[in-house]
């Protein structure tokens, strides 16, 4: 508000300011002008009046006819010249009268004693057309020395008899009055005249400035609203991007889950076969029995053995199916999404995956070996859990088949840790090599061909420890395989 | 030259002789007078020799026999009728037939004077811009 005010206040007062100077310096250069002007008419009058004075004189004493009086007349020549030296001052320089005869001016008299021009020597003046023509006008001129900076002006007056320019009394005079009073008065009027012009730039600067900062005001605010909208549209752009990847994460867990349900299924026929061939047999034995030669079904004893059988044989069945069913209800419980987090021991969702997996691990002869230090209780989503323990179970036993290792082992060990519970993972499968291992959690990062692996599997399974569990997936190489290691906070 | 003569008054003025410009002076007058393009000069005037010495065109003589112009400053010296003599002074050109020719000064005004008889008699032409200088009688 005070940077406004004085603002205003200079633009106000500048142009004040340079109207004022401008106003100064011009009159101050009129009235200079003016002076000096005065000053010449005066000083050219009072010369006129002087050389007419001598004219008279010079007429009374030689009776009218002066230029033949004077020639003839060494004596009057002399007399008058001593009246016209007494006339010489500083002022009056030189005070002397020549006349023409038919080519060149001669001098008639000087009234100079140190540089005394003789009587009828030829006086050459330098501006000879000038000369020659106050002459022909007889009428008096003041002829100035600018050559010399106007130091000394002629005064050129003409004596005339009968309509003739007879002779011509010449002034020397000092034009000093008029030139001092211009040494005094021009460093003033130089200095109005700087002022007028300093004021002036300043005034123009200022007046740029102000446009300047008028525009840049403009600007900064456009800029301003610009990066408004900028940021207003970038909000936007924001949400939808972080909306866009939540949808494409939930596309991701839904194409691992649906690569993890192809395993699934496979598993579930694991897992189903041998059931399903107690079943078999069970029902082969029984036809077998009901045909068998040694049973004679009139006989009350017989009918009852083979009652008997079949009271066994269809509990076996019966025990075979439950197994089925449960097997089924375990799969169903891992492809259902957890809506609530629970707090339940680490244990829990390793004993469901291993339900699912240690059917095949069996069959693959790899040893499982599970060490339990751990009971705290954990606050997660168990199913979330199941699917990464299954995950990186799977991928141990893939590694193991694949590299052919001679006595295939699983690790899994719960313990406690500084950070809550960990389980750590672990296969004697040869390890990762260093130069990926940085990258294995990088999505559709797999080193399996693309028929066995989508890229996914341990992409997602991070995501679903840190992102949603709150806890750490960490993998290092040791002796001779590999150690997963999920730490999740202890409640 | 009327540069020359502004000079001479400017200088005039202010009431000092000065040698430079006097050099510049007699140096335009002499090569006008003798076109050769380097004249020889004589003067017996010690303040004048240092002028000749000044001047680019004009060189110094030590005799007045060796000189193709003479400068006289003094009265009463008469020398050689065959060379061309040229004077400081308006009384010595009136009263010595021989001199062609003047340069002084008047009511501090600069007075170069030619006279046309002696200039013929000596067969000089001078510049159509020394025109205006040449008189036929003192």
């Amino acid at each position: 508000m005070k940077f406004n005010f004085f603002k205003i206040i200079l633009l106000i007062l500048l142009p004040i300011l340079t109207f004022v100077s401008y106003y100064v310096k011009t009159s101050l250069s009129t009235n200079l002008e003016k002076a000096r002007q005065n000053i010449s008419y005066y000083q050219h009058k009072e010369v006129n009046a002087f050389a007419k004075n001598i004219e008279e004189h010079l007429l009374e004493k030689t009776t009218n006819t002066p230029l033949s009086m004077l020639k003839s007349s060494s004596e009057l020549r002399d007399t008058i010249e001593d009246e016209l030296s007494i006339l010489m001052t500083q002022k009056y320089r030189y005070i002397f009268v020549v006349y023409k005869d038919d080519k060149n001016f001669r001098f008639l008299l000087d009234g100079s004693i140190e540089d005394k021009s003789e009587f009828n020597s030829i006086f050459l003046p330098e501006d000879m057309a000038v000369w020659k023509e106050v002459c022909h006008v007889k009428k008096p001129r003041i002829i100035e020395q600018t050559k010399i900076n106007s130091l000394w002006k002629s005064y050129l007056y003409p004596i005339v008899i009968d309509d003739k320019a007879v002779a011509f009394i010449v002034i020397d005079f000092s034009a000093q009055e008029a030139l001092k009073l211009t040494e005094i008065m021009d460093p003033i009027v130089n200095v109005a005249t700087y002022m007028n012009i300093f004021l002036l730039v300043t005034l123009i600067i200022t007046y740029i400035f102000v446009l300047l900062n008028l525009t840049l005001k403009k600007r900064v605010e456009e800029t301003a609203e610009e990066l408004k909208l900028l940021n207003e549209s970038l909000e936007i752009r924001i949400e939808e991007a972080i909306k866009e990847n939540q949808k494409k994460d939930k596309m991701l867990q839904q194409q691992s889950r649906l690569a993890l349900m192809g395993e699934m299924i496979s598993m579930i026929a694991h897992q189903w076969r041998q059931p399903l061939g107690a079943i078999s047999a069970s029902t082969f034995a029984l036809q077998l029995k009901a045909v068998s030669p040694k049973l004679d079904f009139s006989k009350e004893e017989d009918r009852s053995v083979f009652i008997t059988f079949l009271d066994e044989t269809l509990d076996k069945v019966g025990e075979n199916v439950q197994f089925l069913s449960t097997t089924i209800d375990d799969f169903r419980t891992f492809f259902q999404s957890d809506k609530k987090m629970q707090t339940v021991p680490f244990k829990e969702p390793l004993s469901r995956a291993l339900k699912i997996v240690e059917a095949s691990l069996q069959t693959h002869n790899i040893e499982l070996i599970i060490d339990i230090k751990s009971e705290r209780t954990i606050l997660m989503y168990p199913n979330e859990l199941m699917q990464v323990i299954l995950n990186i179970i799977k991928n141990a036993e893939d590694v193991l088949m694949y590299n052919n290792i001679e006595e295939p082992k699983i690790k899994l060990v719960i313990h406690d840790t500084s950070d809550g519970v960990t389980l750590d993972i672990i296969d004697n499968g040869k390890g990762i090599e260093e130069k990926i291992i940085d990258h294995i959690f990088d999505p559709y990062f797999s080193t399996k061909d693309e028929k066995n692996g989508t890229g996914l599997g341990l992409y997602m399974s991070k995501m679903m420890i840190e992102d949603h569990n709150h806890g750490t997936l960490e993998v290092r190489n040791i002796d001779d395989g590999v150690c997963f290691s999920i730490t999740l906070k202890a409640s | 030259m009327r540069y020359l003569l502004v000079i001479g008054i400017f200088y005039a003025h202010l009431g000092a002789f000065d040698t430079e410009t006097a050099a510049k002076i007699y140096n335009t007058i002499f090569t006008a007078l003798d076109k050769s393009g380097s004249v020889d000069v004589y003067t017996d005037d010690e303040e004048y020799k240092t002028v000749v010495f000044q001047a680019p065109n004009l060189r110094l003589s030590e005799t007045s026999q060796e000189a193709s112009i003479i400068l006289q400053t003094k009265k009463g010296t008469r020398y050689h009728h065959d060379k061309i003599i040229f004077t400081t002074n308006y009384r010595i050109l009136r009263q010595n037939s021989d001199i062609i020719g003047a340069f002084y000064w008047s009511k501090g005004r600069p007075q170069i004077i030619f006279i046309r008889p002696r200039l013929e008699k000596k067969k000089i032409t001078l510049p159509d811009n020394f025109k205006k200088y040449i008189v036929d009688t003192l």
